[in-house]
């Protein structure tokens, strides 16, 4: 089924302002793209070290258990509350997959690109969607990255890999993480 | 790889609550009139005909009838969920009935799974949402998941309900139409109508007595030019439509339909003109839009749009679009035929970079 490549795992803490995470990141990257929510934070935390490490068509699968919660907040209250209309850039990122734009164009990708609900098992639904495009021929390499906001956590995981023999016995990251490289 | 078909389609949507209603209307050239926005934030939208449901009850007797219909139970099934909005609009009349907004309130991708559990045992249940492509992508990988083994069959559930946010966001980007005319690759193009709709779909490697076509596959991949639109050159549109054919084994030639995405906006139906030029240079296929007939379905348009077509198919020849002889693309002015086993591509694109291309046999 797989053999993992590389694997990177994050646990910040909840009350790291957006402004910290920018910081983090900005350590990282020689350009910091511009409007970038907390989920998209997050997510290119996790992705950085994946720079350069990647083929081009890669895929790139993205599970999170919330949208950016600031930016939901604040399209609610903005349209719903004071009924005004949304920041552009605001309404943007809660209708596309915004994050996993910006770990394509951070990671110089243009693979495929899915962004899904967490869910209960979302080790499971991104494996599954990676193995379909392994197995199809689609991609040679996938990134994987869940993230974490609900229950005061701000963290995540990400795991690189490649169509191989390893199957995991149980879909949890801690798996993949002690796959046999 | 093992074929993969589309059947048990349902649609609601503004041109009728039953598909093949839906169908006849569009045959006939009939066009929805947009339901005036609320206020002045709000633009128009073509919402969708007949009794009133709430959000969780339409869907859930969607699923309960396409299951019924195929003979299925949930059990046997991932559920793939396309969708932008899901169920934020339910959180608009909360706040509009004057609950006081905080952020508990804000709901998990979670939530929306645990409501559908809390009637249907499905395998598995995603939610996808890569914007406009999301159903796309649910048929997609529906159709790659099946192939791999992985379930025995799929349902995509895919859907746009009315939402604040989602009208007003449009509007504050300046790409919904002002004229209330929704008019793809015309010179005088003025944006989109966002259409409410929801649709079901049932993917499968057996064909059963509904099947309407064959998936012969596609490809999605992520224009990192800029967020909201894609290269104006119409360079990844071109690219993505080159690796659908690819990955479906079909010939440019041999496509006798392109559904174009088709927004109205002025770059998105630049880019695609530019693209499917690079692609069909030689000789372009038939040409068709759906969005001035269901409007812009957002997250939903890959199976509202199929669903749609293909129903239209059964029945007779599809309308010439009223503006052929104006358009950018050479439409034909003339109803359309295909030939049974017929091969129509489907472009969808999004925000986010999001570009997909489909491939598929009539049956």
């Amino acid at each position: 089924m797989f053999s993992v490549i590389a694997q990177h795992q994050l646990r910040l803490d909840a009350n790291s302002s957006d402004k910290e995470l920018k910081q983090l990141l900005s350590q990282q990257l020689p350009h910091m793209p511009r409007r970038l929510d907390r989920l998209a934070l997050l997510t290119l935390l996790l992705a950085a070290p994946f720079r350069g490490q990647l083929a081009r068509g890669s895929g790139i699968y993205l599970a999170a258990d919330y949208p950016s919660l600031a930016n939901m907040y604040a399209l609610l209250d903005t349209v719903v509350v004071q009924q005004q209309l949304p920041k552009p850039f605001e309404f943007v990122n809660s209708v596309s997959n915004a994050a996993c734009f910006y770990a394509a164009q951070m990671l110089q990708l243009d693979g495929p690109n899915m962004f899904i609900g967490a869910g209960s098992a979302p080790w499971q639904a991104l494996a599954e969607l990676a193995y379909a495009d392994l197995h199809c021929g689609v991609v040679t390499e996938a990134l994987l990255i869940r993230c974490l906001q609900g229950n005061n956590q701000l963290s995540g995981q990400a795991v690189q890999l490649r169509a191989g023999n390893w199957q995991p016995e149980q879909w949890q990251f801690s798996a993949f993480a002690a796959a046999p490289r | 790889m093992t074929p993969v078909y589309l059947s048990q389609l349902q649609l609601q949507c503004a041109l009728s609550a039953e598909l093949s209603s839906a169908a006849a209307r569009y045959l006939q050239g009939d066009v929805p009139q947009p339901t005036p926005g609320s206020d002045t934030l709000t633009t128009g939208y073509f919402a969708v005909s007949g009794h009133a449901l709430s959000l969780h009850q339409r869907l859930h007797s969607l699923l309960r009838s396409t299951l019924q219909q195929a003979g299925l139970n949930a059990t046997d099934c991932l559920l793939l969920v396309a969708s932008t909005a899901l169920d934020v609009s339910l959180l608009e009349q909360r706040l509009q009935q004057g609950e006081s907004l905080t952020m508990a309130m804000l709901p998990a991708f979670d939530d929306f799974a645990a409501s559908i559990s809390a009637e249907f045992n499905f395998a598995a249940i995603r939610i996808i949402n890569t914007a406009c492509t999301s159903a796309a992508n649910a048929l997609l990988y529906g159709q790659r998941m099946l192939q791999a083994g992985l379930y025995q069959h799929v349902l995509v559930l895919a859907f746009e309900p009315p939402g604040n946010i989602t009208r007003t966001g449009f509007s504050a980007l300046e790409l919904s139409s002002g004229s209330g005319q929704y008019r793809p690759f015309h010179p005088q193009r003025d944006g989109l109508i966002l259409g409410e709709a929801y649709a079901t779909a049932l993917l499968s490697t057996t064909p059963d007595k509904t099947a309407q076509a064959e998936l012969l596959g596609g490809y999605s991949a992520c224009d990192t030019y800029n967020i909201t639109t894609t290269a104006e050159d119409g360079s990844h549109i071109a690219a993505v439509m080159q690796q659908a054919l690819q990955q479906s084994a079909v010939h440019s030639s041999d496509v006798a339909l392109l559904k174009l995405h088709g927004t109205a906006t002025a770059a998105n139906d630049t880019a695609e003109h530019n693209g499917v030029m690079q692609v069909f240079s030689r000789q372009l296929p038939a040409l068709t839009v759906l969005k001035p007939y269901l409007g812009h379905t957002l997250g939903a348009c890959g199976l509202t749009e199929l669903a749609l077509l293909f129903a239209a198919l059964q029945q007779g020849a599809l309308p010439a679009l009223p503006y052929a002889s104006a358009a950018s693309l050479p439409f034909s002015t003339t109803a359309i035929t295909l030939a049974p086993q017929a091969v129509v591509m489907a472009n969808f694109f999004g925000f986010g970079g999001n570009n997909a291309s489909l491939l598929l046999r009539r049956c």
